[in-house]
């Protein structure tokens, strides 16, 4: 009996112990070393402590003097230090105390190294990075940005890696980040190269999109005439940010049937299509004060720890305030004394696809013009937590990797020519770097000259009184209609022809209006002479446009009110319509009732009304109601339905379209069948819910800050703020504005920012989604730009670090 | 006098050991604990080591959490299911459960020796 005991206690011990010693993997989630996790001095409790206190002193034989770090209350650090080498070393170290997790998550992300951490549920991400060349190029990129870099800032580069790298070093295992306890696994040092990733990241989610492939095969399909009546390229309405006088658009001759075929690829994951930005500034003559205000709010997937980081860089030189990306050095957002920026993306379709003519039957050499040319083939390794790794082999082209690989003889294989892949001219991070110590428009213009990618619409404003937008970066020099459609064939003509010349880039200096804007509309009007496509928005730039020209004796709480203005034009486009076609002889009391809620709503998508969530419910099920032939297509091919817009046009000029029957039914349905049905259906779906207390905009359109892992425990879900994709707040799912800032210039700047999550990466600080709430209440924090160390306008009790030269 | 040094000796290797060496070597020197210091039976043995353990993991992760408002504790605690002070138990019961064992699995071998 007491042997069985004794064995029985002593197994069962042993195997508690070793049970407790390893991470074990359940279903698509790894749970980690639950004795090192729950340990209270080392495990995840450690993490309630900060490693670094107010006071501390830190020495580093990196830094050619002293740097002292005021720290305010929302966690924003303010480095004052002698030069600018020094203040990135410092900055590095900073980002890493409070982001070292997200940094190395970002970078694994844009390498396709996320399965390492996370298993294999990240493996399709990271095959797709890695095809896309993300890795390949990001190292290439890197030699030629030491190459074109002057001295100087290359050793920016340097300073910021090494800074990190001496937060990573002094680490106590117990202070590791969180997240590093939770997912088992150990921080790596941070490379120059890890910066080049995080740049080609986030040119992945802002120049990343196409439709080259849903393009061809919807026009093989359907032909010309058709394709044109749905997919045209031009809406008549929108409002470019550089109009010009002729407002009319002529439609790009399309390719002919002969020239194009059908793919039966798979489509991959394009970039979420709400990436967006809102910037404007107006000139001193439309403010109350007589000073420019400018106003910047980048809408990406705002995730926790946020994707900003705020910081203020003081040298004798220098003096800015911004956010930056953390992994960036500098400021890629902000102000200085003089003048302040802002960015939102320009869209342009950068990607164009070619089929590869193989000349040998195992696929290694092509014809590439008059030549014969070798694939570069890579062997890539992508490691997997756990298991074995897994093995591609990367093509890759003299204009790009083999994006579309087919096993049988039906369609040829497609090269992926993309902007992003393109060896850069300049070093691209100078353009923030340069602009943190600009003066005035010169130098803006000055700066602007080396930036390549992702393309942005940056905006300017300086104390001397002068505005102005520049749609900035590398654009291919395109044949009109190059490039919305596969290529059957690589020639010299169907290449691109080198980059618009800087000078010829769309630009706004103190236009008569006495405002620039953009929210990522269409960059000019119709007589720009260069050809280009993309993903542009409809609805927020016009709103902007009028909104901004209506206005007068702006304040910086008028500006305020625009950047959380959720009024949006695509209710007065349709509803109206909606409305009059519909059927009312019929209509229940409930129904009655939903109609008087949309008659008398003013469009604007405020949290606490109903009217959006029956609008937004009306015309979603109206616009499913409409594409039924598209949905057919897409059992067989990769195809996108119609834009939204020129549903809203074909719905009110041509309702007797012949896509608008429902393939289903005998009947022949026109829109305003469908406007009826669609009407019937949101009532069938609002009937029960429409008289709930708790059931309106906010509760339906609700907000989710996911943690980057998106565990829902280190996550703020359902936030309900109102808003919506088309309006100014442009808010949809987790998208949304990222960092709000608005800046009055002046003698000297007095800025407000805020943005949906806090300073720090760390669950256990209440820095960690401190800004959040008042993010969702549409308010801000006034950002202490300070003058100097012993600069008290603030009445801030600041934390402070010193860090001395060893 | 025994249960004192069991008492004082599990307190010491649970507060010291997982702070400057390996976590699971309170394991064996829970179990060595309960090899030496034979007294009672071996449930004696798992239930002084258990509350033992318990007190010390539940009392440091406790002041942690409160120092730190339930922040984390909340967070995480939401992660496996339970509240922040549910965590505070749960780590409690986690080394109690871990040496309570190793202790009753020294003290069943010295069982045998007893023969």
């Amino acid at each position: 009996m007491k042997y069985i005991k004794a064995t029985i206690l002593i197994a069962l011990t042993t195997a508690l112990f070793a049970l407790c010693s390893k991470p074990h993997t359940i279903g698509d989630n790894t749970l980690p070393a639950l004795g090192q996790f729950f340990n209270p001095f080392e495990g995840f409790w450690a993490n309630t402590q900060e490693p670094i206190e107010s006071g501390d002193i830190f020495n580093f034989d990196n830094l050619s003097a002293e740097v002292q770090v005021k720290t305010d209350e929302r966690g924003v650090p303010h480095i004052f230090a002698q030069n600018m080498s020094d203040a990135l070393f410092v900055q590095g170290f900073i980002t890493a105390k409070d982001r070292l997790w997200q940094m190395e998550i970002t970078q694994r992300s844009a390498a396709g190294k996320l399965a390492e951490v996370f298993g294999e549920r990240a493996l399709a991400s990271d095959t797709h990075n890695r095809r896309l060349g993300n890795l390949h190029y990001a190292k290439k990129r890197l030699v030629k940005w030491h190459e074109l870099a002057t001295d100087e800032s290359k050793s920016y580069l340097e300073q910021y890696a090494k800074g990190v790298n001496a937060y990573i070093n002094q680490l106590d295992p117990k202070d590791l980040p969180f997240e590093y306890k939770l997912f088992n696994h150990s921080p790596v040092a941070f490379e120059q190269l890890h910066s080049t990733l995080i740049v080609t990241k986030m040119a992945q989610r802002l120049c990343g999109r196409e439709e080259d492939l849903e393009s061809t095969n919807l026009l093989a399909i359907l032909g010309p005439e058709l394709f044109q009546s749905l997919y045209p390229e031009f809406d008549p309405n929108q409002s470019p940010i550089i109009a010009d006088s002729n407002q009319t658009f002529y439609e790009t001759p399309l390719p002919t049937l002969d020239e194009v075929d059908t793919y039966s690829y798979q489509a991959y994951e394009k970039p979420n299509p709400s990436n967006g930005s809102n910037n404007w500034a107006v000139s001193g003559s439309k403010t109350k004060s007589g000073n420019p205000i400018l106003c910047n709010d980048p809408h990406l997937g705002m995730t926790l720890p946020s994707v900003w980081y705020e910081i203020q860089i003081h040298t004798p030189e220098v003096n800015v305030y911004g956010v930056t990306l953390p992994g960036i050095p500098g400021v890629i957002i902000g102000f200085n004394e003089d003048i302040a920026w802002g960015v939102t993306n320009v869209s342009h379709d950068v990607t164009d696809f070619y089929e590869i003519n193989w000349l040998d039957e195992a696929k290694t050499s092509y014809q590439y013009l008059d030549e014969i040319k070798q694939v570069e083939s890579v062997q890539d390794t992508i490691w997997i937590a756990g298991q074995d790794p897994f093995i591609q082999t990367l093509k890759i082209t003299e204009i790009g990797p083999v994006m579309f690989e087919s096993d049988h003889a039906g369609d040829q294989d497609l090269i992926m020519r993309w902007l992003v892949n393109e060896m850069p001219q300049t070093f691209e991070l100078s353009t923030f770097l340069d602009l943190c110590k600009a003066k005035n428009y010169e130098d803006y213009r000055a700066a602007l000259r080396s930036y390549s990618i992702p393309a942005q619409n940056i905006v300017f404003a300086d104390k001397h009184g002068d505005i102005a937008l520049t749609v900035t970066g590398k654009f291919p020099l395109k044949e009109t209609g190059q490039g919305r459609f596969i290529h059957k064939t690589l020639t010299a003509e169907n290449l691109w022809k080198g980059y618009i010349p800087f000078d010829s880039l769309p630009h706004a200096y103190n236009p008569e209006q006495a405002f620039v804007g953009s929210a990522n509309q269409r960059s000019t009007g119709p007589n720009y002479p260069f050809y280009y496509n993309g993903f542009f928005d409809h609805y927020r730039g016009r709103i902007l446009n009028q909104k901004l020209a209506a206005m007068d004796d702006i304040t910086v709480e008028d500006m305020m009110q625009l950047q959380n203005d959720e009024e949006s034009l695509i209710a007065q486009d349709l509803l109206p319509t909606l409305l009059e076609r519909l059927n009312q002889s019929d209509l229940n009391s409930t129904q009655k009732g939903m109609i008087e809620h949309l008659q008398n709503w003013n469009g604007y998508y405020t949290k606490e009304d109903i009217a959006p969530v029956i609008f937004s419910k009306w015309w979603s099920n109206l616009y499913q109601l409409c594409w039924d032939e598209i949905e057919v297509l897409q059992k067989d091919y990769a195809v996108n339905k119609p834009a939204s817009w020129n549903t809203i046009a074909l719905i009110k000029e041509q309702p007797s379209h012949p896509y608008f029957d429902i393939v289903e039914t005998p009947e022949k349905e026109t829109a305003n069948d469908l406007i009826n049905q669609a009407f019937e259906q949101t009532y069938t779906e609002l009937q029960d819910k429409i008289n709930l207390e708790y059931y309106n905009w906010g509760h339906y359109w609700s907000t989710d800050i996911q943690h980057l892992s998106k565990l829902p425990a280190l996550s703020r879900n359902d936030l309900e703020v109102g808003g919506y994709m088309h309006a100014l707040k442009a808010i949809r799912g987790s998208h949304g504005p990222s960092w709000r800032m608005i800046v009055e210039l002046g003698d000297y700047p007095k800025a407000y920012g805020v943005y949906p999550g806090g300073q720090s990466g760390n669950p256990a600080s209440p820095l960690y989604d401190s800004n959040l709430d008042a993010w969702a209440e549409g308010e801000y924090f006034e950002l202490q730009f300070l003058k100097g160390l012993d600069d008290n306008r603030f009445e801030t009790d600041y934390s402070t670090l010193t860090f001395k030269k060893s | 006098m025994k249960i004192i040094l069991h008492i004082a000796l599990i307190a010491l290797t649970l507060f010291f050991v997982p702070q400057y060496t390996i976590w699971w070597y309170i394991g064996p020197i829970a179990a060595l604990v309960g090899f030496l210091i034979p007294y009672g039976k071996t449930f004696s043995s798992f239930l002084i080591s258990f509350l033992i353990s318990f007190i010390v993991w539940g009392i440091s992760t406790g002041i942690l959490a409160s120092q730190n408002e339930m922040i984390l504790a909340d967070r995480v605690g939401n992660i496996f299911g339970v509240s922040g002070f549910g965590l505070v138990l749960i780590t409690g019961l986690f080394a109690g459960l871990l040496t309570g064992l190793a202790s009753a699995s020294g003290h069943s071998l010295r069982q045998l020796f007893k023969q």
